[in-house]
């Protein structure tokens, strides 16, 4: 029973099943992605009727000229839309259940009456929630490989690893505040809606600010923007952009340690 | 070790004192747990207020009171899973915030309302937390086998009274030195808390310390040495339980062979005329002098049966508690 060893490996094993879906379902979507792209991507006629779209839907979903290539193509699909969606979801999903989603079902109290520490436990959980996301991100991008070389394409693989590092580091910033919002409350459906409202108006907010000058400035404060709005599959890694990411994730974590430390379990 | 003496346990402060300056213990704690007006408040809400008492090495000591008077506050006060807004508590000598973990490893806890993880088996959970405390589960197997549980089925799957022998079987299998027991026998069957009872005065006889929160009142009154009622977050008494009850009143019932009148016995101080109906008197006398005065006073009359009984815990604690929350205490 390697698995009951200690938090981190118990932790992981509690979600292993939720883990092993949405890694099906990233690398489904990736190699769906990259099987699709000669007759989407590298067609004409669909170039045309992109450009025929509202400019809030190409933004959406990519303009004419970022599907012309497999790396425009990957970064509107999967990572911009239907893989970012899964990743927040699945990332919101861990943080609450971490500290918030163990008090909730009452049992918190039997795992720390063991001589264990509170820090320990949170740090375990958090290492957990690393573990956990990493493994959807390399599957995404180990379905774009093999859904490339099937179809016997080439993209950039520096690319790859620049959107997966931003990916990877989205999830675990929306995760950590779920875990902090839930280790500070000791409530799922704050943490929840904490870090679903910080990630779905950041969302929006990346959506549209492109397309309103007066909402521009506040791309800012949106963790998708620091996630795909330096287009690190074209581009490359952004490195403040990934920086501010890592700090949100990093501060995040050690607040919700604080938190956690301090107050009254329920 | 005799039940009257106590073992100095030394804190943990003590022996990084010790270890700093190579100098002898100079601080200690007499007692395994202790509580010096120790104060818990949630807003306006009192938790547990101004609560004092000592535990000693090798007692069973009992936490009685109703729900919401601050028994599982005070438990968890203990074991550092809340913080108090006043006052101190000590375990082993340490200080639950300081060194909790240092405390737990020598504790074995059974929550009031015990849940654990429905998708494990006893078996699971016991590896689990055996892993988590780095110490071998040495009485897994005879605890499993002294309540009757299968470890092999999900915990899921077992009943109210079975999950509470998986609660039961986790805190007993370190042979922890402390037992800190929070309505241990919730949902068992009376035989399995009859088992129960005997675990824990054979704990007791091998020297562990037993703190064991409950409103079952016959079951604390078989096992405790001493007692602590509270109300409304406050201790209203503290002492053994022979203590606590002599210090109550008798239920005296005379069956005489002809009286007509109960007015010497009305007389007496300390004696309350309950009853008087076809020649059969029941009183409630207080105290041994009002026992002897009763006693003295029938010696005049023809006497066909005389019964005494001393108060149980239950009718004391239900004193206790005699103008609120007695429905609750009533089973």
């Amino acid at each position: 029973m390697w698995s009951y060893r200690n938090v981190f490996l118990k932790t992981l094993r509690d979600r292993g099943r939720s883990t092993v879906v949405v890694t099906v379902a990233m690398f489904a979507t990736g190699l769906y992605v990259a099987l699709l792209f000669p007759e989407f991507g590298a067609n004409a006629s669909m170039g045309q009727l992109i450009e025929q779209l509202p400019d809030w839907w190409q933004n959406l979903i990519g303009d004419a000229i970022q599907f012309a290539t497999p790396e425009g193509f990957f970064t509107t699909q999967p990572y911009s839309f239907l893989g970012a969606v899964i990743m927040i979801a699945f990332s919101v999903s861990l943080g609450q259940a971490a500290i918030a989603g163990e008090e909730d079902a009452k049992t918190l109290d039997q795992l720390v009456a063991n001589p264990i520490n509170r820090s320990t436990v949170y740090f375990h959980k958090a290492l957990s929630i690393v573990a956990a996301v990493t493994l959807p991100v390399l599957g995404v991008a180990l379905a774009l490989i093999i859904g490339a070389a099937t179809r016997n394409y080439s993209f950039s693989y520096a690319g790859l690893a620049a959107q997966s590092v931003s990916l990877w580091l989205l999830s675990l910033s929306v995760a950590a505040i779920a875990l902090a919002v839930g280790a500070h409350t000791g409530n799922k459906g704050q943490s929840i809606a904490v870090a679903a409202t910080v990630s779905g108006i950041g969302y929006m907010l990346n959506l549209v600010a492109p397309l309103v000058d007066w909402i521009e400035p506040t791309q800012y404060i949106s963790v998708v923007y620091y996630y795909i709005g330096g287009s690190p599959f074209i581009e490359g890694l952004t490195l403040w952009h990934a920086a501010v990411l890592a700090m949100l994730a990093a501060l995040s974590t050690v607040a919700g340690a604080v938190a956690f430390n301090r107050r009254d379990l329920h | 070790m005799k039940r009257s003496e106590t073992r100095r346990w030394p804190s943990t402060a003590c022996l990084k004192s010790q270890a700093k300056h190579g100098s002898l213990i100079l601080v200690h704690s007499t007692h395994v747990i202790e509580l010096d007006r120790l104060t818990k408040r949630y807003g306006d809400v009192v938790g547990i207020e101004g609560l004092s008492f000592a535990v000693d090495e090798g007692e069973i000591f009992g936490l009685l009171g109703p729900n919401g008077t601050g028994k599982t506050t005070t438990v968890r006060l203990l074991l550092d899973f809340i913080r108090p807004s006043a006052g101190t508590a000590s375990v082993f000598g340490l200080n639950p915030r300081a060194d909790g973990t240092a405390i737990r490893s020598r504790v074995g806890y059974l929550p009031g309302d015990f849940v654990t993880y429905g998708y494990m088996t006893a078996e699971d959970v016991a590896h689990y937390f055996a892993s988590l405390r780095g110490t071998p589960r040495k009485r897994f197997g005879e605890v499993c086998e002294r309540f009757q549980l299968d470890p092999t089925r999900k915990i899921s799957e077992l009943s109210k009274g079975n999950r509470q022998k998986v609660g039961l079987v986790q805190a007993f299998m370190n042979d922890p030195d402390l037992l800190i027991l929070d309505e241990p026998t919730s949902g068992l069957d009376p035989l399995l808390q009859k088992e129960f009872q005997d675990l824990i005065l054979s704990e007791r006889s091998e020297g562990k310390t037993v703190l064991l929160s409950s409103h079952v009142l016959s079951e604390v009154e078989a096992t405790a040495d001493r007692v602590c009622v509270i109300r409304d977050g406050t201790a209203v008494a503290i002492d053994s339980v022979v203590g606590l009850t002599a210090l109550h009143s008798w239920e005296v019932v005379i069956q005489f062979a002809e009286l007509h009148d109960v007015a010497d016995y009305e007389q007496i101080s300390g004696v309350e005329v309950v009853n008087f109906e076809g020649n059969r008197l029941t009183l409630q006398v207080e105290g041994e002098h009002a026992i002897d005065a009763v006693i003295k006073a029938s010696a005049g009359y023809e006497v066909s049966r005389f019964e005494s009984q001393r108060s149980s815990l239950e009718d004391v604690v239900l004193n206790l508690y005699s103008d609120e929350q007695v429905t609750e205490l009533g089973n």
